[in-house]
């Protein structure tokens, strides 16, 4: 069964490498969604797959670069200021990114830098949306983003270079050498990073990015002692140096902000037979940031630092018998944390256990029915499950659907958090260290109950339904629908506890409200035999607080606004609420390839955004219709790509071409980025 | 200073016309049974707020309902500075602040400026030494996350914006009633607390019942 696996990911990569722009009928596999390999036109889930084709395409160098051209997928602000992705208008915090199925950690307030991870060494990205903590728990309620690394096919060393140079005085060079033998293979990249960073807003001192370096090397190694076992290694390296300036009362500040990450995963898989294999895997990762600040004089004015690591067990095991697939693991991860303001450095074990069975009834019907089991110690077990199921009506046609729960862990943030913010003033306790805090103040005036702190938070919970047909009506075209429904329960939110007797207010986390996301997500491709292929996709999105709903329907509701014509307050109704912040009604995106000749080929991209709300402006604490929105906007990329000869090539492009930028409230969108990549590839 | 705002001048004057006339009906005798509906701005920025011990400093802005426009004398009904609203009854909290010389009292009720027509005197609080009669000391700090204040604070924008259909209820200084919604915070229609807009230009409404009754 591995080597079945690898050669299927052999031939895979075979077609990809040789295809220049179209692959045709490629049986496009998919390992994320379920834990085992699927072909995706049989899965009944919503996925993505992103071709290495893809990421080459415009030379993106980061996740963030080809992620945010994916339908329903952009990358927005959290409430914090961190930047994270939002899928099917869920947050950051309920998506989780697997390299090779290893999770990467070091989220700051539930986000995950996207430009942290490089994709030069990627084969192609799994995007699984939907509840997927019937497979990997918590922080998977919204879906998973699986990275898969390039494999290697034929014996002998393989070196790829590329450098690109891009606006900004942005360089990137990647170095990837590989080498196979029989049963033996490596893999090794390292890349290189340098940007002088951007400024959107010239008027002040500071920058809106500052100029950073980093520093990928990656290295994967494949060993099959025998037919029966396989051994897998991965480790990784990352480090990245950034200048960091700031201002306090017109004086400069400036220090560095750096950070450091590392992950060794090993995995050995056995297969006893056709019917059974296991695999083992342990996998440790860990992720440091640390960041100063100076004062003109050159005396410390502010230091953080936040220091994460994740221990990670699991044993699976495969199971086939008449057509049933199954897989059942277990297994346990130890977190710990130590950052600044925190009272404690925490720890959190958990021992999980799932299993999934996949079976075909009539040869019509696809049943996959998982269930996983998370036991975390101090904390109420939680069980998530799944079900997808998928009907072929024609050869054509699918129907597919999945219902599934999920989970979100509070994080150490919302347990153990002890911050006190001196500029505005205000302070931040984390749920389990609250009360033993208050208790310690002077004259604390209660705002809520101390009593409703001495509980711990429940988890996040949801209930995610999706429900998606695909189909392929004739060789060159395909289209697919999915309507998505998210309900995640519980969310956990600060609330104002208590007042000291300086009037500070004092905030706590509570599990406050219920959020929905509903809407429709709609993908086609067409394909003109080898010249041209067109693809769009849409997004209709729906998001709201379902309490706001409930209160803005009632005759006394709260929720006025101002109505800036007349200057006096109206009463909101049902209409006027636009729903959760940051969430655009619509979104889409076209992509046109062009190929121009046999060496030539031309790339466009279209994605837009409509308008969307970043904060309440009217002091009702919702986004209403009299709020001040972000316009909408369209980005638009143009790339093209040039053989030289079956081992180099060139690119150059123009991304953002029409040079859209909002520096107000949009600090990710820089105007137009000119670039240009050279490859080169040894065999 | 107080500014008459012309744009809205015209506006206003129907208003005033309309309550007038629906008075009229009920009594013909008295010609200024109102002081009409007015938009005023007025400066109360001099203020500088000291985090660690929540103290400020800077003068307080006094205003008359009766007078529609800011004073310097004893008659005051309320006063403004920086994101601090006083009123002229009670007793002060802090010797920065102006003497208390008249009986005026405050509570906030929720609606529109239309939907809020009479008084619920049992509602009616003063300021006592331990602070202003709403939230305290300082009636803007309750950050907006219980929701309590007539202004909410946004983490992200570090802006204070007057929440929507907070009518703030006065008893005047001599025993009226007058009721008042505040607009805005800011002098800029889109305040950017980077660019120094640091808040304490009011924008306000009110409505100010001459004949000591509690209905308007």
């Amino acid at each position: 069964m591995i080597s079945c696996m690898l050669t299927t990911y052999f031939a895979y990569s075979q077609v990809q490498n040789d295809s220049i722009l179209f692959e045709k009928n490629i049986q496009e596999i998919i390992i994320s969604a379920t834990k085992t390999s699927k072909l995706i036109d049989e899965l009944p889930i919503p996925v993505t797959i992103i071709s290495e084709k893809e990421i080459q395409e415009f030379s993106a160098s980061k996740l963030y670069d080809v992620i945010t051209k994916q339908t329903g997928i952009v990358s927005v602000s959290t409430k914090t200021g961190t930047e994270g992705l939002q899928m099917q208008g869920l947050d950051a915090s309920y998506t989780t990114i697997l390299i090779d199925g290893f999770p990467i950690i070091g989220r700051s307030f539930g986000a995950l830098d996207l430009n942290r991870i490089s994709v030069s060494d990627i084969e192609r990205i799994e995007v699984v949306k939907g509840p997927s903590s019937s497979l990997y728990g918590s922080n998977a309620l919204g879906g998973v983003i699986n990275l898969i690394s390039k494999k290697q096919i034929d014996d002998g060393p393989i070196i790829n270079t590329s450098l690109k140079h891009a606006s900004h005085n942005t360089t990137h060079s990647s170095l990837i050498y590989k080498y196979k033998e029989g049963s033996f293979q490596i893999s090794n990249s390292l890349n290189y990073y340098n940007t002088d960073g951007y400024d959107l807003i010239d008027s002040d001192v500071l920058s809106t990015v500052n100029p950073y370096s980093s520093y990928t090397f990656r290295s994967n190694l494949k060993y099959a002692l025998s037919d029966k076992l396989l051994l897998n290694t991965n480790g990784h390296y990352y480090k990245q140096e950034q200048i960091n300036i700031a201002t306090d009362s017109g004086s400069l500040l400036n220090g560095e902000s750096n950070i450091k990450e590392w992950s060794f995963g090993t995995s050995a898989k056995y297969l006893m037979n056709s019917n059974f294999s296991q695999q083992l895997e342990i996998y440790k990762t860990n992720y440091r940031a640390d960041e100063f600040l100076n004062t003109e004089d050159g005396v410390l004015y502010e230091d953080n630092y936040f220091d994460h690591t994740l221990l990670q067990s699991e044993m699976k095991s495969y199971i086939t018998y008449k057509g049933l697939n199954s897989i059942v693991g277990f297994g346990m991860t130890k977190e710990e944390l130590s950052r600044r303001d925190f009272s404690t450095n925490p720890e959190q074990d958990l021992k999980f256990i799932y299993g999934q069975l996949d079976a075909t009834a009539f040869n019509k019907v696809n049943i996959i029915l998982g269930s996983r089991y998370d036991d975390y110690t101090n904390y109420t077990p939680v069980v998530s499950n799944k079900l997808s199921l998928g009907f072929s009506l024609k050869n054509k046609i699918q129907i597919n659907s999945s219902v599934g729960t999920g989970f979100k862990t509070a994080d150490f943030r919302q347990k153990y958090f002890d911050f006190t913010n001196s500029t505005i003033g205000y302070i931040v306790l984390g749920r389990d260290v609250a009360i033993d805090r208050l208790e310690d103040m002077q004259n604390v005036h209660e705002v809520v109950p101390f009593s409703e702190l001495s509980s711990p938070l429940k988890s996040e919970t949801s209930l995610n339904i999706n429900i998606g047909l695909r189909c392929n009506p004739i060789d060159n075209f395909s289209f697919d629908f999915n309507f998505f429904n998210n309900k995640v329960n519980d969310l956990i939110e600060w609330t104002l506890v208590a007042k000291d007797e300086n009037n500070i207010n004092i905030y706590s986390y509570f599990n406050v409200n219920q959020v929905e996301t509903k809407g429709l997500e709609f993908n086609t491709t067409y394909k003109k035999i080898d010249n041209w292929e067109i693809k769009f996709g849409y997004q209709l999105l729906y998001a709201y607080d379902t309490e706001v709903v409930k209160e803005i329907e009632k005759d006394d509701s709260d929720y006025y606004a101002l109505d800036t014509e007349t200057l006096t307050s109206i009463k909101l109704n049902k209409d006027d609420y636009f729903g959760l912040f940051n969430r655009s009604r619509h979104m889409g995106n076209i992509k046109l390839y062009y190929h121009l000749n046999k060496k030539t080929d031309l790339n466009t991209i279209l994605t837009y955004r409509s308008k969307y709300g970043l904060s309440d402006s009217n002091g009702n604490d919702i986004l209403d219709a009299y709020d001040k929105f972000i316009d909408g906007y369209s980005l638009c990329d143009v790339g093209v790509t040039h053989h030289i000869n079956p081992l180099q090539s060139c690119q150059i492009g123009i991304k953002n071409i029409f040079g859209f930028t909002n520096p107000e409230y949009i600090s990710n969108i820089t105007g137009r980025l000119y670039y240009i990549n050279f490859k080169i590839n040894f065999k | 200073m107080i500014v008459n705002n012309t744009k809205y001048f015209a506006l206003f004057s129907l208003f005033s016309l309309f309550l007038f006339t629906s008075c009229e009906k009920s009594s013909t005798e008295e010609i200024l049974w109102w002081h009409g509906a007015d938009v005023v701005e007025l400066d109360a920025s001099d203020f500088e707020l000291n985090i660690a011990d929540t103290s400020a400093t800077g003068n307080f802005v006094k205003f008359s309902f009766l007078e529609g426009s800011i004073v310097a004398h004893d008659k005051w009904d309320v006063a403004f500075r920086g994101t601090s609203l006083i009123i002229n009854g009670g007793e002060k909290a802090h010797n920065d602040q102006p003497d208390r010389t008249g009986d005026a009292a405050i509570y906030i009720a929720t609606g529109s400026m239309v939907e809020i027509n009479s008084v619920d005197t049992n509602r009616l609080l003063q300021d006592n030494s331990s602070g202003s009669a709403i939230l305290n000391n300082i009636m803007i700090d309750d950050l907006g996350v219980s929701g309590q204040g007539w202004a909410s604070y946004s983490f992200s924008t570090h802006l204070f914006s007057p929440r929507a259909g907070r009518i703030l209820v006065f008893r005047t200084h001599d025993n009226k009633y007058a009721k008042m919604e505040i607009i805005y915070f800011y002098d800029s229609l889109n305040p950017d607390t980077g660019s120094g807009d640091i808040g304490g230009y009011y924008t306000f409404n009110y409505v100010c019942q001459l004949d000591g009754t509690t209905a308007f």
